[in-house]
């Protein structure tokens, strides 16, 4: 039986715009969440969603896309796009982190401080990573994805993977040794 | 992959969907949590979440009729007007023959008309039927589709006499500068999902447009490119006020002092400069699919099943 996924793509490659409406409301969200964790900017990671989506009618258009696996696809899409935008503007990675504009549970401005400190550590320890190991933890720690999906999207084995994800918390974890030593010496 | 890969994956696999610490991510556990942070993801904003939407759907239809069949040559004309939607093809046979009537010819001389270039004698009863039959339409969304075919025609007209190397007069520029904006005009009457669909065949339109026009520059020489650069101009504007519109459709409904529909809803009674962040007008949030549930996708590091129901 064939996968909802396959379902609207075999729509979408007929412009059923019923199915691509579906599409974009399945996937609209979390690739903007993606976009915004691999790039830190609410109207960048809007811009990007959208240009994914684009890409993809593009791509469908010249009887292209994917044939299979289009969450996969629309995910590799969105990261390609942030790497080429970070990459033009001479970023490794977030190197200011953008205050979110809606706070949740924030209620007063010492946890904002706070927050945005967190997120600036974090986004510190990130940056220390490679990019196919940034990719792999953000992925599969925050975007909800399984070894597979993960392997899907990167177009790697689940063992190459799964490698990826060793090396990535033993540099994570130094990375976060090395924060709390400057942490330390500053104080 | 090796063993240690296999040991550290089941070990993570076990945190994250159940909370469990196992050995292996001993000396990992601060390191993990200080990533928790990045959980967090601000809201969309729902006022530009749907009209992010609407475009991609405007381009959607856009390129839908794009890849439809198009006129490749002037020489197969005749076909095209019989492969003519048949609704259509009586009330124009009857306009050619009030036409052919009032200038004196026969349908025949219409339907020559047809193919007519702006330097030829027929081409007055060209326009002249162009215009009887948007006279006929009293409906927005129907005067600006056959607009935009007219559109076509005039560009086809520009390609095939920049083509001969003729100079582009002033009757077809003119023409299309009355058209194009009078396209903008029937535009800025519709509700805003049609709006946008329509906007979005401008601009892919005017892209394609602007692509034949720098084509034939190239490919002109000496020739007449100062009357290229006329049409580039009036293109040129046309995508700009197109992308303006998709931005923001009360731009354009301002610029052509349309009306809002009675039951459209609400607009904002402030639009500060950069502003639009507030939310949607209405309160709505109809099914953009944007329901900003917030953060935590993955359920990093909390008990419990990891994925949020999202379609695998």
């Amino acid at each position: 039986m064939p996968s909802q996924e396959n379902v609207w793509l075999d729509a979408a490659r007929r412009f059923d715009q019923q199915a691509l409406a579906a599409i974009y409301d399945a996937y609209s969200d979390e690739l903007y969440r993606y976009a915004f964790r691999l790039i830190g900017d609410v109207a960048r990671a809007e811009d990007l969603m959208s240009e994914t989506f684009s890409r993809l009618l593009r791509a469908l258009e010249r009887g292209g896309g994917p044939k299979t696996h289009l969450r996969a696809y629309l995910y590799r899409t969105t990261h390609n796009l942030a790497m080429d935008q970070l990459r033009q503007s001479k970023k490794e990675l977030i190197e200011e982190t953008v205050e979110p504009q809606v706070d949740h549970g924030i209620r007063n401005p010492e946890q904002s401080v706070e927050l945005k400190f967190e997120r600036e550590q974090a986004m510190s320890m990130l940056n220390d990573l490679t990019e196919e190991q940034r990719q792999v933890i953000i992925l599969k720690f925050f975007q909800g994805m399984d070894n597979e999906e993960v392997a899907a999207t990167t177009e790697k084995t689940v063992g190459a993977v799964k490698g990826l994800q060793h090396r990535a918390l033993n540099s994570l974890r130094r990375a976060f040794e090395a924060l709390q030593s400057e942490t330390e010496q500053a104080a | 992959m090796n063993d240690s890969d296999e040991r550290m994956n089941r070990a993570l696999e076990r945190f994250l969907e159940n909370g469990v610490l196992s050995k292996e991510l001993e000396g990992h556990i601060a390191s993990l949590h200080a990533l928790k942070s990045l959980e967090q993801v601000p809201d969309r904003d729902l006022r530009r979440a749907r009209r992010i939407r609407h475009k991609y759907l405007a381009e959607a239809a856009a390129l839908n009729s794009a890849v439809s069949p198009r006129r490749n040559s002037r020489l197969n004309g005749w076909m095209s007007i019989f492969r003519k939607e048949r609704s259509f093809m009586f009330a124009i046979a009857r306009i050619i023959t009030i036409a052919a009537i009032l200038l004196g010819g026969t349908a025949g001389t219409a339907f020559a008309a047809q193919e007519s270039l702006p330097d030829q004698a027929l081409y007055p009863v060209k326009t002249l039927i162009e215009d009887l039959r948007l006279e006929l339409i009293n409906d927005p969304q129907a005067e600006f589709d056959l607009l935009m075919k007219f559109l076509e025609e005039r560009f086809a007209e520009i390609q095939t006499m920049a083509q001969n190397g003729d100079p582009i007069g002033e009757v077809v520029q003119n023409r299309l500068q009355k058209q194009l904006q009078s396209a903008f005009q029937n535009a800025a009457e519709l509700d805003d999902p049609e709006l946008l669909q329509a906007m979005e065949r401008v601009r892919e339109q005017s892209r394609i447009q602007l692509n034949i026009l720098n084509e034939l520059k190239s490919g002109n020489g000496d020739g007449p490119q100062s009357n290229l650069e006329v049409a580039e101009q009036a293109v040129i504007r046309s995508q700009i006020q197109a992308e303006g519109a998709l931005d923001d459709p009360t731009t354009l409904r301002n610029r052509y002092g349309a009306e809002r529909n009675e039951d459209a809803p609400d607009q904002p009674e402030v639009n500060p400069p950069g502003g639009g962040q507030g939310g949607p007008a209405d309160g709505s949030g109809d099914g953009d699919g944007s329901d900003s549930s917030g953060f935590g996708d993955g359920n990093f590091g909390t008990p419990g099943p990891r994925r949020n129901g999202q379609t695998k």
